[in-house]
């Protein structure tokens, strides 16, 4: 090793970051390396004895206090903001349970067939008497299917409702998929429910405030594995 | 409050978040000496290294939820802040002080950064201490820094890196130029005082 090589590692060896019995040797033959060497720990020596002097040293106790006041204060204006959330979370998580509860009665119910499609289902709506029970729905899943690509229109009233629903005098949003699911359902049933008004909120609509209390009645596409498939709802 | 001693950093930072007052003085207790000491270090000013310490962690109560600990631990992150707050202090502080001749080297060091002992026997150590003090403060801002937090604070390269977001060869080159340039000094300083510093 010679001094260029030692300059390098001086430091390390002082520190104790490494032990280099090359470099040590170098400094027993070299007085200038030697010399170096016993600066940088010396170095080291005052390096400690500041470490421990410094050890003691903190803040005034007023900083302490000042910190504490600004965290009362934040507290007191941040607790509005944390029930309305709070009160937003509780609200899509009600909706949420009443959606999986409408998907769970219609699970103990028999897939319709196709041989009984002219039975009524007993949760539509008198309205809807006219239209047959297991709703020919091909046509309206094909549709979600290509619109779930795109995301869920909010215009509403869509132009493609399947025949016996264009005589409806409701008025209703198109269906809004529930989960994305790229295999298209043959045929399904449709479930009349009735929602928090803020369940629309879970869908991405608007909620008129003033009726916000409120409920409003949905229907729910379920396949004929029994899960609910979209949701829309009716005015 | 004393239960609460025994939790984590990140556990303290839940309880601030659910409005806990005693797990933000606990964290605050905890802390706040590494950054107050941190900043008086890199300032000699300990008016200076109040204002930062008070902005570290009111910056920490206004953006709780920016801290992620998987990107590293509580310590570096407040070891940031301090930083930024650190240089933008100093350079404010630079635009409307004068530059200070040789002469006044020994002034502008303030007293509060020299322990004063009544033991004379001390006076040299407290003396020797000073002088690294002013060695430390006079060496470039980049020297500075890792000096403070490798040697002063006993960060490993590693530590100090993320802290610097550099490399840690990065870190380690430039303590070594740093502690040359320290040593150099010392050498000098022995020389003048007849070989007796400590």
């Amino acid at each position: 090793m010679n001094c260029s090589d030692f300059e390098k590692v001086v430091v390390d060896i002082a520190r104790g970051e490494m032990a280099d019995a090359a470099g040590a040797e170098h400094a027993e033959t070299c007085a200038r390396c030697a010399r170096r060497l016993a600066n940088e720990r010396m170095l080291n020596g005052l390096v400690a004895a500041a470490v421990a002097d410094d050890g003691e040293r903190v803040a005034l106790p007023a900083i302490e206090q000042a910190l504490i006041a600004a965290f009362r204060k934040r507290e007191v204006a941040s607790r509005p903001q944390r029930r309305a959330l709070w009160t937003r979370t509780a609200v899509a998580a009600i909706a949420a349970v009443v959606v999986l509860a409408a998907v769970v009665v219609s699970l103990r119910k028999p897939v319709e067939r196709p041989s009984k499609a002219q039975a009524r289902p007993p949760q539509e709506s008198s309205a809807r008497a006219s239209a047959p029970a297991a709703v020919p729905v091909v046509g309206e899943v094909r549709k979600l299917r290509s619109r779930t690509a795109r995301g869920p229109r909010r215009n509403p009233v869509g132009p493609s409702k399947p025949q016996g629903i264009e005589a409806n005098p409701e008025h209703m949003t198109d269906f809004i998929p529930v989960f994305y699911d790229p295999e298209p359902i043959e045929r399904g049933q449709i479930v009349r429910v009735r929602l928090p008004r803020t369940a629309l909120t879970v869908f991405g609509l608007p909620v008129n405030e003033e009726q916000a209390e409120g409920t409003i009645r949905a229907d729910v596409l379920l396949g004929e594995d029994g899960l609910a498939r979209a949701v829309r709802f009716v005015k | 409050m004393t239960e609460l001693t025994h939790l984590t950093d990140d556990d303290l930072l839940r309880l601030m978040a659910s409005g806990n007052e005693a797990g933000f003085t606990v964290l605050y207790r905890r802390r706040h000496p590494a950054v107050y000491r941190f900043a008086l270090q890199m300032s000699g000013s300990p008016s200076l290294a109040e204002e930062v310490t008070q902005e570290v962690f009111l910056t920490l109560l206004s953006e709780q939820s920016n801290y992620d600990g998987k990107k590293g631990p509580l310590a570096a992150y407040l070891y940031g802040i301090a930083r930024r707050q650190v240089w933008r202090r100093l350079a404010q502080r630079r635009m409307h002080l004068p530059i200070p001749g040789p002469d006044e080297e020994e002034a502008r060091t303030p007293e509060s950064l020299i322990a004063h002992s009544e033991v004379e026997r001390d006076l040299a150590r407290d003396e020797a201490l000073g002088w690294l003090r002013r060695a430390v403060l006079a060496l470039p801002a980049g020297y500075r820094e890792v000096v403070v937090l490798c040697d002063l604070h006993e960060l490993s390269y590693a530590e100090a890196a993320r802290i610097l977001k550099c490399a840690v060869g990065t870190v380690r080159s430039r303590l070594h130029r740093a502690r040359a340039l320290l040593s150099e000094k010392l050498a000098a300083k022995k020389s003048s005082s007849s070989g007796c510093l400590v």
